[in-house]
C-alpha cells in the first residue's frame, strides 16, 4: 500500500469557500423567502385599509353673504371646489369665489321677484324651477363648466403656474403655460310655461324621464298637474316649440289638510308621494291619471314617535325618501314590493334605515349627493353630518352657525360641505375616503335600497349608474367554502382510500405504475380541469342527474352486497378466488351502474312527484319525498353499522356450531332486515322533518343550474385528489414495517393492521394531506370559475352555482378602477383569501404537530 | 486455526453444494411442536433455504445460531407465514404445527398467526398505551371485556415481568419506556393471546446485557409453558438460555442438537469453530 500525503486530508480553501458561500446564501434565500410572503401580505393589506378610514376635513372658508335667504337644495359648489353658487329668494343664482367670497357674477331673472310664487332646485342635479303666481313655469339651469385655452386670453394678465384669478364672470385659472381653464357658472332661463291652470304655484318638482322632462306642480286650487313636455323644432321656421300635456288630479287631501309641505317624484317619475308636516305621506300613480295608492306616517315606528317632519330629501336614484324630523332622526324609506298585495301596485313603503344622533334637536335641513348615497344632515344644534346611509356610516361631523333657513349642501365629488345662513356660506373641503365600506358592510348584512330586507350581497356592478355597488364578502367567502366542502367531501374519501389501497394492498409492481400516474393527474392543468367540467360534464348531469345521483348509492350497495357474498363463500372458495378478487369489484361496479339506471326513473317517480328538477324548483312534490330518499341510504349505512357491531357476533355465534352455509343465510337475512329497517327509520324521520317545517329544497337542495356545487365537487375533487393521494401514501410508506410485521404476526388481518396501527400511526401525515388539498381548493380559480357559474349567491344547494373569492379576483380586478373603492375591496378580497389559507394552514400545523407527538419515538 | 476439512467444506457450501447435517438424535426425544420438512424457501430466482428439515421440541427453548444472512430469520419469518407478505417469495417442501401443515392452500393463515407470538429484533411497540399494546392481540379478535382484558394484560405483563415497573402508567404512550422495557412489552404482547409458539427474532441484539439478562431469565420463566425458537447472534446467549441450537450456514442447516453438545463437543468441525468465533 503506497503511503497518503497526510497533507491531502487538509480541508482545501475551495471547499472552505464554497461551505462559506453556500452557507450564505441559503441563509439569505430563506429570509429572503419568508419576507416576500410577508411583504405580500403586508401589501394586500397596505391597499386595504384605506377602505376601513372615515372622511377626513383638510380645509375651511368663510364666503360672504351675498343674499340673505337661499332656496332649499340649490347652494352647490363646482367639481373643482373654485366656485360656489345659489339661488336666492328672487330666482337669481349668486356665484362667489370660494377663496376670498368675491362675487364674480349675479344672474338676471327674467320676472320681478313679486311674480314669483315658488321656487324650487333639484337635489340630484343643476336644474332649478319658478312657480309663478299667474301659474306659468319657468325652468332655468345653473351648471358649472369650465373652458380651456391653450394660451394666455389677450385681456387676462400674467399669471403663474397655479394662479388662480377672477376674470369676466368666473375664474381663470393657470395650470402650466399652455392650458388655462376658464371656470364660469352659465344660467339659462327658458321661456315660461303657461299650463292650462292659471292659479298660483305652490309646489313644484321635476323629473327627467325617458320622454322628456316632466313636472309636477300644485296650484293654489288644490289641484296636483302632472305636466309632460314635448319639445320639437318646427322645420318651416326652425323654431323650438314646447308643449304641456297635463295630467290632473285633484286629491282629497290636499283639499281637507290643505298644501303638503313637500312633494316628490320617486323612482323614474310613476310616483309621486306628497309630504305634509304631521308626517303623513301619500303616493299617487302619475301615468294616464291621478290616482291614491297608499297612504302611510313617515315619523313613528314601533319605537320613537316623533312630532314634525322638519326636513326631507331624496337619495340618488329618487329610490329612498330622507325624512328628518324634530327629535333629530332621519328616517330612510324605500318602496319594497309586497308579497301580500297590500296596496293596489304591489309597492310599499318600508323604512330601511333610521339614522339616530346623539342630540335630540330637530333636523334643519337635508341635503343628498349627486354621486352616491351620501347625505347630509343639519340639526338645529349645529351638528351637520355627512352620513352614508345604506352602511349608515358617519363619513364627517362639523359644528356650523345655523339658523332656521340654514341651507346645507354637498359637493359634487362629495368633496365639500356647504351650509348657507344669513351671514354667508361657510365650506368645508373634505376627503369623504370610501364612505361606502365599513367592517359591518362587507361581512353583516346591509339592507340596500328596494330590498325586501337586509341582505349580504355581492354586485359590485349595474347597468343604470344610480344604482349603488353592493360589495359584502360574505357571499364569496361562502362561495368558497362551498367549492371547498363539496370537493373535499368527494376527494378525501376517495384520496385516502387510494393511498391506503396502494400503500397496504397493493403489489409493489403495480404500485410503481399506479402511483406514478396518479401524480400526474396532479399536472393536469386546472383550466383543462374546468372547460371539462363546464363544456363536457355539465351537460350530461344536466341529462343524467337523476343515475348519477343514484349510482352514488346504487355502486357502494352492490359493492357491500358483493363484500357479504365473497365472504359467505367456503373458505377454500373465498382462498382461491383471492387473486381475482378485482374482477369481483369490476362486476360489482358494473351492475351497479345497470342498477342505477334501472332505479332512476323508479326513484324519480315514487320520491320525486316523476320530475326531479321541478321538485327541486318547487313546484311539484312534497317535502317528504326528499327527505325520505336522502334518509334511506344514511339509515340503512348507520343501522347496518350498529348491527355489525352488536348482532353479529351473536349470529356467528349462534351459528358457529352449524355449517358455514347457515351463518352465511343468517347474515344475509339480518342485512335483508337491516334494509327493511333502515328505510322504515328514514321515513319516520322524513316525517319527522316534515312535521317540524323542514324542507330540504332551500337548504341543501333547490333550483338546478347547469353550472353548479355538484360538477365543481366531482372536477376539483379531480384537481386535489392526487395531492391528497401522494402526500397521504408517502406517509402510510413512511409507517415501519416492523409495526406491521408486530401486528400481522399477532394475527391481525391486514385490514386490521392498516386501521388499527398503520393509518393511526400516519395520522399527522394523512392531516397534513387533506390540509393541503384545502389549501388548494380554497385557492383554486380557474376550475370555479369556468365550472361554477359565477354567480355570487349563498345557499348551500348542491345544485346551485356561486362564486368564490379567488374566481371573484380573476374576474373583476381587469375592470376595476386603480385606487377606487372596487379595486380595493377586491385587494381586501385577495387579502380575506390569504388569512382564510393562512388560518387552515396553521390549525394543520398544529393538528400535525400534537399528531407527530405521539409518535416522535419512532 | 479453521481446519482443513472444514474449510472445505464451507467452501463447497459456498459453491452451491448440499451438505448432510448432522441431526443428534436428542432432538427427537421430545414431542415436536413445529416439524419442519424439507423446506425450502425462494426470494424470485434466488434459493435462500435449502432442504431445512427439523423438529421443534415442545416446552423447550431452541436457538437458531449462524453467521448473517444464512437464513435463520427468513425460517423463523417462515413459520408463522410472515413471508407471504413478499410477492416474489415461494416455497417448497412442508412444515408442520402440531401435526398440522401450515401450508395447506385451506389453513387460514390469520388464525395460524394467532396460535404464535412474535418479537422482533428491534423492539416494536405500537404508538398507543401501554395497555392497548398488551390487549392488542385481543382487541382484534373483537374481545370488548374490559375485565378479560385487564386480566390479560396484567398476566402478560407479569410474565414479561414488567408489570411491577408500569403497572402505574398503563395509560402512557409505549414509546416513552426504555429499550429494554419496550422489548418486554413486546414480549407481554407476544404471549398476551397464550400462543402455542414463541418466536423470538434476535430479541437481545439491540439492548444492553442488564436488559439482556432480564430478557434470559423471562425466557426461563417462560419455557415449559410456551415453546420458544429463537434466533441469535449471541453465543453466549445461545449457550446459555437455550435447550438446543440449530447451527445455519448460507441457507443450509449444518448441525442441530442439544446446546450442551453443540457447545463443548460438536459433531462437526466447522460448528465447533463457529461457537468458538473462529469464523462467523
Amino acid at each position: 500500500m503506497t503511503q497518503i500525503d497526510r497533507k491531502q486530508f487538509k480541508t482545501t480553501w475551495s471547499v472552505k469557500a464554497a461551505d462559506h458561500v453556500s452557507s450564505y446564501v441559503i441563509t439569505i434565500g430563506g429570509l429572503a423567502t419568508i419576507v416576500a410572503v410577508l411583504l405580500v401580505s403586508v401589501y394586500l393589506f397596505y391597499v386595504a385599509a384605506p377602505l376601513m378610514g372615515s372622511g377626513t376635513i383638510t380645509g375651511e372658508q368663510q364666503v360672504q353673504a351675498q343674499v340673505t335667504t337661499v332656496v332649499d337644495n340649490s347652494v352647490r359648489s363646482d367639481e373643482n371646489s373654485l366656485l360656489i353658487r345659489s339661488l336666492s329668494e328672487a330666482g337669481a343664482i349668486t356665484v362667489q369665489r370660494i377663496s376670498d367670497g368675491q362675487l364674480l357674477m349675479q344672474s338676471q331673472p327674467p320676472m320681478a321677484p313679486e311674480e314669483i310664487s315658488t321656487l324650487w332646485s333639484d337635489p340630484l342635479s343643476e336644474q332649478f324651477l319658478i312657480g309663478l303666481k299667474d301659474g306659468r313655469i319657468i325652468a332655468g339651469r345653473a351648471i358649472a363648466e369650465y373652458s380651456i385655452f391653450s394660451i394666455r386670453p389677450h385681456d387676462a394678465p400674467e399669471m403663474v403656474d397655479g394662479e388662480v384669478i377672477a376674470w369676466h364672470d368666473g375664474l381663470l385659472e393657470r395650470k402650466d403655460a399652455e392650458l388655462y381653464r376658464y371656470h364660469r357658472v352659465t344660467v339659462t332661463y327658458d321661456a315660461p310655461l303657461g299650463t292650462a291652470n292659471g292659479n298660483e304655484i305652490i309646489r313644484l318638482d321635476r323629473i327627467e324621464s325617458n320622454d322628456g322632462s316632466v313636472m309636477a306642480a300644485c296650484h293654489e286650487d288644490g289641484s296636483l298637474a302632472i305636466y309632460g313636455t314635448n319639445t320639437y323644432e318646427n322645420l318651416m321656421t326652425g323654431e323650438i316649440v314646447v308643449e304641456l300635456e297635463s295630467t290632473v288630479g285633484k286629491p282629497v287631501s290636499i283639499q281637507t289638510r290643505g298644501m303638503p309641505t313637500y312633494m316628490y317624484f320617486l323612482g323614474q317619475g310613476e310616483h309621486i308621494a306628497l309630504i305634509w308636516e304631521d308626517g303623513l305621506c301619500e303616493r299617487y300613480q302619475t301615468r294616464n291619471e291621478i290616482r291614491h295608492i297608499e297612504s302611510c306616517t313617515l315619523i313613528h315606528d314601533e319605537v320613537d314617535q316623533a312630532k314634525a317632519v322638519t326636513a326631507c330629501s331624496l337619495l340618488l336614484g329618487r329610490g329612498s325618501l330622507l325624512v328628518g324630523d324634530d327629535e333629530g332622526r332621519v328616517r330612510v324609506y324605500f318602496l319594497i314590493r309586497e308579497k301580500d298585495g297590500s296596496t293596489e301596485d304591489g309597492w310599499s313603503f318600508r323604512m330601511g334605515h333610521k339614522i339616530n344622533s346623539a342630540s335630540a334637536s330637530e333636523v334643519i335641513n337635508i341635503c343628498s349627493s349627486e354621486r352616491s348615497r351620501t347625505a347630509g344632515i343639519l340639526q338645529a344644534d349645529g351638528t351637520l353630518r355627512t352620513m352614508h346611509i345604506t352602511t349608515e356610516k358617519e363619513i364627517n361631523l362639523v359644528t356650523a352657525d345655523v339658523s332656521e333657513s340654514a341651507v346645507i349642501g354637498i359637493g359634487p365629488r362629495d368633496d365639500a360641505i356647504l351650509c348657507a345662513v344669513e351671514k354667508g356660506i361657510h365650506v368645508w373641503t373634505v376627503d369623504p375616503g370610501h364612505s361606502d365600506i365599513s367592517v359591518s358592510a362587507l361581512f353583516l348584512p346591509v339592507w340596500y335600497e328596494s330590498y325586501p330586507e337586509a341582505e349580504m350581497v355581492w354586485q359590485s356592478s349595474s347597468a343604470s349608474d344610480d344604482d349603488e355597488a353592493k360589495l359584502g364578502l360574505t357571499p364569496l367567502i361562502v362561495g368558497t367554502l362551498k367549492a371547498t366542502l363539496y370537493s373535499m367531501l368527494f376527494a378525501v374519501p376517495i384520496a385516502l382510500a387510494a393511498a391506503i389501497y396502494t400503500s397496504e394492498f397493493m403489489s409493489p409492481r403495480i404500485k410503481a405504475v399506479i402511483k406514478p400516474s396518479i401524480e400526474l393527474m396532479a399536472s393536469l392543468p386546472s383550466v383543462v380541469l374546468g372547460y371539462f367540467g363546464a363544456i363536457i360534464l355539465a351537460p350530461y348531469f344536466e341529462a343524467y342527474l337523476m343515475e348519477i345521483l343514484c349510482l352514488t348509492c346504487a355502486v357502494p350497495f352492490t359493492f357491500a352486497v358483493g363484500g357479504l357474498i365473497f365472504q359467505s363463500l367456503p373458505q377454500h372458495y373465498v382462498r382461491l378466488l383471492q387473486n381475482y378478487r378485482l374482477f369481483f369489484v369490476a362486476v360489482c361496479f358494473a351492475i351497479g351502474c345497470v342498477c342505477a339506471v334501472g332505479l332512476a326513473p323508479i326513484v324519480t317517480t315514487f320520491f320525486f312527484a316523476g320530475n326531479f328538477k321541478q321538485w327541486l324548483d318547487g313546484t311539484v312534490g312534497h317535502a317528504f319525498g326528499g327527505w325520505w330518499a336522502v334518509s334511506i341510504p344514511v339509515c340503512c349505512l348507520t343501522l347496518y353499522l350498529m348491527s355489525e357491531r352488536f348482532v353479529t357476533p351473536r349470529v356467528i355465534a349462534m351459528a358457529c356450531c352449524n355449517s358455514q352455509a347457515k351463518t352465511a343465510g343468517m347474515r344475509f337475512v339480518q342485512a335483508f332486515i337491516v334494509m327493511i329497517a333502515g328505510t322504515c327509520v328514514a321515513a319516520a324521520i322524513a316525517g319527522l322533518a316534515v312535521a317540524c317545517g323542514w324542507d330540504l329544497r332551500g337548504s341543501l337542495f333547490g333550483s338546478y343550474e347547469s353550472r353548479n356545487a355538484l360538477i365543481v365537487g366531482l372536477v376539483m375533487g379531480f384537481a386535489v385528489i392526487p395531492i391528497i393521494y401522494t402526500i397521504a401514501e408517502d406517509a402510510l410508506c413512511t409507517v415501519p414495517n416492523n409495526l406491521r410485521a408486530a401486528s400481522l404476526g399477532a394475527g391481525a388481518t391486514q385490514w386490521q393492521t392498516a386501521v388499527r396501527i398503520v393509518i393511526p400511526t400516519a395520522m399527522s401525515g394523512i392531516f397534513s394531506a387533506i390540509m393541503v388539498g384545502l389549501g388548494r381548493a380554497v385557492g383554486e380559480t380557474m376550475i370555479v370559475l369556468m365550472a361554477a357559474g359565477n354567480t355570487p349567491v349563498m345557499d348551500l344547494n348542491l345544485f346551485s352555482g356561486f362564486r368564490t373569492l379567488s374566481a371573484n379576483i380573476a374576474v373583476e380586478m381587469p375592470e376595476a378602477v386603480k385606487d377606487s373603492t372596487h379595486y380595493r375591496v377586491l385587494f381586501l378580497a385577495a387579502f380575506v383569501l390569504f388569512v382564510m389559507t393562512f388560518i387552515v394552514n396553521t390549525v394543520a400545523e398544529s393538528v400535525r404537530q400534537r399528531f407527530r407527538k405521539r409518535a416522535v419515538n419512532m | 486455526m479453521i481446519t482443513d476439512s472444514a474449510v472445505n467444506r464451507l467452501a463447497a457450501i459456498a459453491a452451491g453444494e448440499m451438505c448432510t447435517p448432522a441431526v443428534h438424535e436428542e432432538c427427537h426425544f421430545d414431542a415436536p411442536i413445529v416439524d419442519i420438512e424439507k423446506f425450502n424457501l425462494y426470494y424470485g430466482a434466488k434459493r435462500a433455504l435449502f432442504d431445512i428439515s427439523m423438529s421443534i421440541p415442545k416446552g423447550q427453548i431452541t436457538a437458531l445460531v449462524g453467521p448473517s444472512g444464512c437464513g435463520k430469520s427468513t425460517l423463523l419469518r417462515s413459520v408463522n407465514r410472515l413471508n407471504d407478505l413478499i410477492d416474489i417469495v415461494r416455497i417448497e417442501g412442508g412444515m408442520k404445527l402440531n401435526g398440522e401443515n401450515i401450508y395447506d392452500p385451506a389453513v387460514d393463515v390469520i388464525e395460524l398467526r394467532k396460535r404464535m407470538g412474535m418479537v422482533f429484533q428491534k423492539s416494536n411497540p405500537f404508538p398507543m398505551s401501554i395497555f392497548e399494546n398488551v390487549v392488542y392481540p385481543l382487541r382484534i379478535v373483537g374481545i370488548r371485556d374490559k375485565t378479560v382484558l385487564e386480566e390479560t394484560c396484567e398476566r402478560s405483563l407479569r410474565g414479561a415481568a414488567l408489570w411491577d415497573e408500569v403497572k402505574d402508567r398503563l395509560h402512557e404512550n409505549a414509546l416513552g419506556m426504555s429499550g429494554g422495557q419496550q422489548q418486554r412489552l413486546c414480549i407481554a404482547r407476544a404471549i398476551a393471546a397464550d400462543p402455542e409458539v414463541l418466536l423470538m427474532d434476535e430479541p437481545c441484539s439491540a439492548l444492553d446485557p442488564i436488559a439482556t439478562g432480564k430478557i434470559e431469565e423471562l425466557m426461563a420463566e417462560l419455557k415449559g409453558q410456551y415453546t420458544i425458537l429463537i434466533v441469535t447472534h449471541n453465543m453466549q446467549q445461545a449457550a446459555r438460555s437455550s435447550d438446543y441450537t440449530a447451527f445455519m450456514y448460507l441457507g443450509q442447516l449444518i448441525e442441530y442438537g442439544p446446546t450442551a453438545t453443540i457447545f463443548t463437543n460438536p459433531q462437526l468441525q466447522e460448528t465447533q469453530e463457529y461457537v468458538t468465533g473462529r469464523f462467523g
